[in-house]
Order: structure tokens, then C-alpha cells, then sequence
């Protein structure tokens, strides 16, 4: 069955390479671009995993994100916005449009049941598998969460962006920032209070 | 991939801001931890570094949108040519290109040549009803009336190439092509009519797109003109020496023996008026 959630635009890295007849690709990138890929396509893959349902998505639109930066690099301003920002800015754009593309197909809401690659941080194994179906729930509810909240949380939650850079990503004070991450952090433990009780219920 | 620990951001504490149960949900979400698989890195950064390489080059890959757009291309190319190998497409075609004037224009306008179909036909087709095979009266090598070209004077001596009408490509075979075709039950019945016919007569002579001006009123009968009009073969018309396509209207008359009718005067039995 096809999968309602795959993104048709792109090739998964490293299908390209095995192309016959094209030859071993350039091991060069940009020397700006080298040191931006390292240092934040962390962030970026954090970012679009917090937003997407699953590894392979996230995946692909993190190369989309890095392919489009790449061709627009002349394009970069340092003067307007830090590189991460820069690079963030074209990730939110990617998750808006693969996230209006889901809409379009009725599709957007996709269970969190399976999400292997998203663990609780634990010291030990049993901490971390007693975690885990907190976990769930807490992606579950914060996926019933508006897309404004969605928004704030996975920039700090998962690029790790401070508020001083939300608030230059999103064009508002920091202050403002600090506000919206309060009500967003408010609404997600209603949500998943509400996920709980939905559970006891059954 | 792990994640940095909390204090790493610089995050502002949730308890200066909320309450101990948004600070737990702050602590559960800096606890967690997303696997990157580990081969993705290396991956994208291949591929990103193929793709600066492509943009250095100046070659783009052969993407999938290329790819669609080669194929609707190639389709579209492939039913534009068969198309032209369908006699009722090709004729869609003529027409769009060569569409049908409302009203016919004197030839007179469009080349220095008269000719008055009506009085000067080139050919008369008429068939009779007989016990066998109907008799078919003609009149062959009826002469077109072509004045005189206006030359200047320098021009004497020089032979102008004068532009040609359509005409019947060989007479006997046209003469049988329309007895066949006069179905046997109307020729008995003694039913008989004219029926005035359009079609486009391409440079290679081929009659296209016959369709009845005026029918005969019988169907039967413009039904055997279509079919034989769409059957007769013609000499295409000229301009400077080359054929040309144009439009031809012509009258096939039948005209059963049996009703004792007479044949149809010659100049409304078949007549082909150029319209361009």
C-alpha cells in the first residue's frame, strides 16, 4: 500500500550515487557550507523530526532542506539573519508545504504509535522503557496541539534555539517568545491530560 | 544521535515562568533523545556534494520531472502524426488550417481566370435505371472557357504559368464509381435527386471530408454521393505550376431511366466550382 505520507519531490540520499554511468560525485562542498552542514544539520533534522511523523520523512525533508540552501547559498545575507536561522527558516518552509500537502490529501494526522527512533533520555534501559509510553503520549498530544505551538516547541524542543533566536526566526521580541512557549507548554499539558483520561476511559 | 543536555540551550528555567507540572513537561521533552540513523549523514552529504557538482558543471540530473515531460512530449508528437494517418483527424486538421468561407468568393478575386461553373462544367455525370447495369450518359471533354491572359508587352512570347482548376482526375472511372454506388432498390423504386457536395481536394488529388450542401432529400442517394465523392479521384488545382489544395463543390445527380426522366442538364449534373 502507498504510503499517504511520502514525500514525492525527492530521491532519498544515496540512491543518486549508485546511478550508473555518472561517476563518483565531487567530495567538495562550499567551505561555508561544509562547516554550516556540520554544525547544524543537527538542528535542522531535530527540527523537521519534531514536526513529521516518521525517520524517513524527516529525512527526506532535511535533504530537501540542505539541497535547497545549497542552490540558494548566493543568495544568503549574513547581514539579515545567523545561518541556522537562515537554514531553519527553509526547513519551517519545507514542513508548512509537506504539512499543506498531507491537508490537501486528508491525510494529516498520522499515529505517533510507531516512532522507534524517539526515545526518553535515561540513565538506564528501564528508565528509558519506562519512559517511553510517556513518551508517546506526550507526542501524541502535542500532534492534537495547534499549529503555532507545533511551530515553537520543535524550534526549542528540537533544534534547541534559544529564545533570542526563536524570536529572531519567528520576527518577535524575545519576551513574546517566553509567552507563546508558557501558553504552548499550558495547552500541551491539557492535551496530554486529556490523552490520558481518553486512555482510562477505554 | 544523542541529545545535549539541559542546561546546554541556555533555556530559560520552566519554574521562573510556570508551574512544577510545566517544568516536568519542560524536563520531558529537553529528555528527548532522536536516533538519527547512522548512515544518513555521509549520505546526504554525498549527495549534496554531487549536486554542487552538477551546479559547478552546469548539468542538471535527469530528474523525474525531465523524464515526464520527455514522454508527454514524445506522446503528444506521436498523436499529432497519427492523426495525420486518420482520414477524419486529417480532415479535422484541414479544416482547422483551411477553414470553409461563409460565402464562396468569385474565382475572379483570387486568380486572373473566369470560369462560370454553371455554364461552363467540365463534366456531366447522369446515370439511368435499366434492366441491367444503368446506362450512363456523359459529356466528356466539355471545354473550360479560359480568357485570355493580359500580358505586358515584355512579357510576349513568355508563356505565364496560369493557374488550374480542380478537375475529375479520369471521367470513365468516376462515371463507374457513381453507377456503382446509385443503390439497385432506389434505381427500381424510380427514386432519383441531385445532391451538392463539399470536399477539400488535397495537392495529391485524395478528396477529403465530403459533406452534402444540399442533400437530394432522399438519404439513400446522399448517402451513394457521399461514398462516391470520397471514392473519385481528382487533379489537384495549381498556382505557379505546383498543385494545391482547394475546396470543390460539385452536384452528383442520379437520374433513374425507369421514371422516364431525362437527364440532368449539363450544367447542374456535376460542377466544380473552386472556392480558393
Amino acid at each position: 500500500m502507498k504510503n499517504p505520507t511520502a514525500v514525492k519531490t525527492r530521491r532519498r540520499p544515496g540512491r543518486e550515487r549508485s546511478r550508473p554511468g555518472q561517476g563518483a560525485p565531487a567530495a567538495e562542498l562550499p567551505p561555508d557550507f561544509e562547516a554550516w552542514f556540520r554544525e547544524h544539520r543537527q538542528s535542522v533534522y531535530r527540527y523537521v523530526r519534531f514536526r513529521v511523523a516518521t525517520r524517513e520523512l524527516a529525512e527526506d525533508i532535511t535533504s530537501e532542506v540542505f539541497l535547497k540552501a545549497l542552490k540558494a547559498l548566493h543568495r544568503y545575507d549574513p547581514g539579515r539573519s545567523a545561518p541556522r536561522t537562515w537554514l531553519l527558516r527553509i526547513a519551517r518552509n519545507a514542513v508548512t508545504d509537506h504539512l499543506r500537502t498531507l491537508r490537501r490529501r486528508g491525510s494529516l494526522h498520522i499515529s505517533l504509535d510507531r516512532a522507534p527512533d524517539l526515545v526518553s533520555r535515561g540513565p538506564s534501559q528501564e528508565e528509558r522503557l519506562l519512559h517511553a509510553e510517556q513518551l508517546r503520549k506526550l507526542f501524541s498530544a502535542a500532534a492534537t496541539l495547534r499549529e503555532a505551538d507545533q511551530e515553537i516547541l520543535s524550534l526549542r524542543y528540537g533544534a534547541g534555539l534559544d529564545n533570542v533566536e526563536i524570536a529572531e526566526s519567528l520576527k518577535i521580541t524575545p519576551n513574546a517568545v517566553a509567552v507563546r512557549i508558557h501558553r504552548a507548554l499550558a495547552r500541551l499539558r491539557v492535551a496530554v491530560a486529556e490523552q490520558s483520561g481518553q486512555a482510562g476511559n477505554r | 544521535m544523542t541529545r545535549r543536555g539541559n542546561d546546554t540551550f541556555g533555556l530559560p528555567g520552566i519554574r521562573e515562568i510556570g508551574s512544577p507540572d510545566l517544568a516536568r513537561l519542560d524536563r520531558d521533552l529537553r529528555g528527548i533523545v532522536i536516533e538519527e540513523r547512522s548512515s544518513f549523514a555521509a549520505e546526504l552529504r554525498a549527495e549534496l556534494a554531487a549536486e554542487h557538482a552538477r551546479m559547478l558543471s552546469g548539468t542538471r540530473p535527469y530528474s523525474r520531472w525531465r523524464r515526464s515531460s520527455g514522454l508527454v512530449a514524445a506522446s503528444v508528437v506521436l498523436l499529432a502524426v497519427g492523426s495525420l494517418l486518420v482520414p477524419s483527424a486529417r480532415a479535422s486538421l484541414v479544416r482547422l488550417l483551411f477553414p470553409v468561407p461563409d460565402s464562396v468568393e468569385p474565382l475572379t478575386e483570387a486568380v486572373p481566370l473566369t470560369v462560370d461553373p454553371l455554364s461552363d462544367p467540365t463534366v456531366a455525370i447522369t446515370v439511368k435505371e435499366g434492366s441491367a447495369p444503368p446506362e450512363v450518359e456523359t459529356r466528356e471533354n466539355v471545354p473550360v472557357s479560359v480568357p485570355e491572359p493580359v500580358v505586358a508587352d515584355a512579357l510576349d512570347g513568355v508563356e505565364p504559368l496560369t493557374p488550374t482548376l480542380p478537375d475529375v482526375f479520369d471521367r470513365k472511372q468516376a462515371r463507374r464509381i457513381v453507377t456503382e454506388e446509385y443503390p439497385v432498390e432506389l434505381q427500381q423504386a424510380g427514386i432519383g435527386g441531385a445532391v451538392r457536395l463539399l470536399l477539400w481536394v488535397g495537392p495529391d488529388g485524395i478528396p477529403e471530408t465530403p459533406t452534402v450542401r444540399s442533400s437530394s432529400g432522399v438519404p439513400g442517394l446522399d448517402k451513394a454521393a457521399l461514398r462516391a465523392a470520397g471514392l473519385i479521384r481528382f487533379q489537384p488545382a495549381t498556382r505557379s505550376g505546383l498543385p494545391v489544395g482547394s475546396w470543390v463543390e460539385f452536384s452528383i445527380r442520379f437520374v433513374p431511366s425507369a421514371t422516364g426522366s431525362q437527364p440532368a442538364p449539363e450544367n447542374q449534373a456535376f460542377e466544380i466550382p473552386p472556392i480558393n
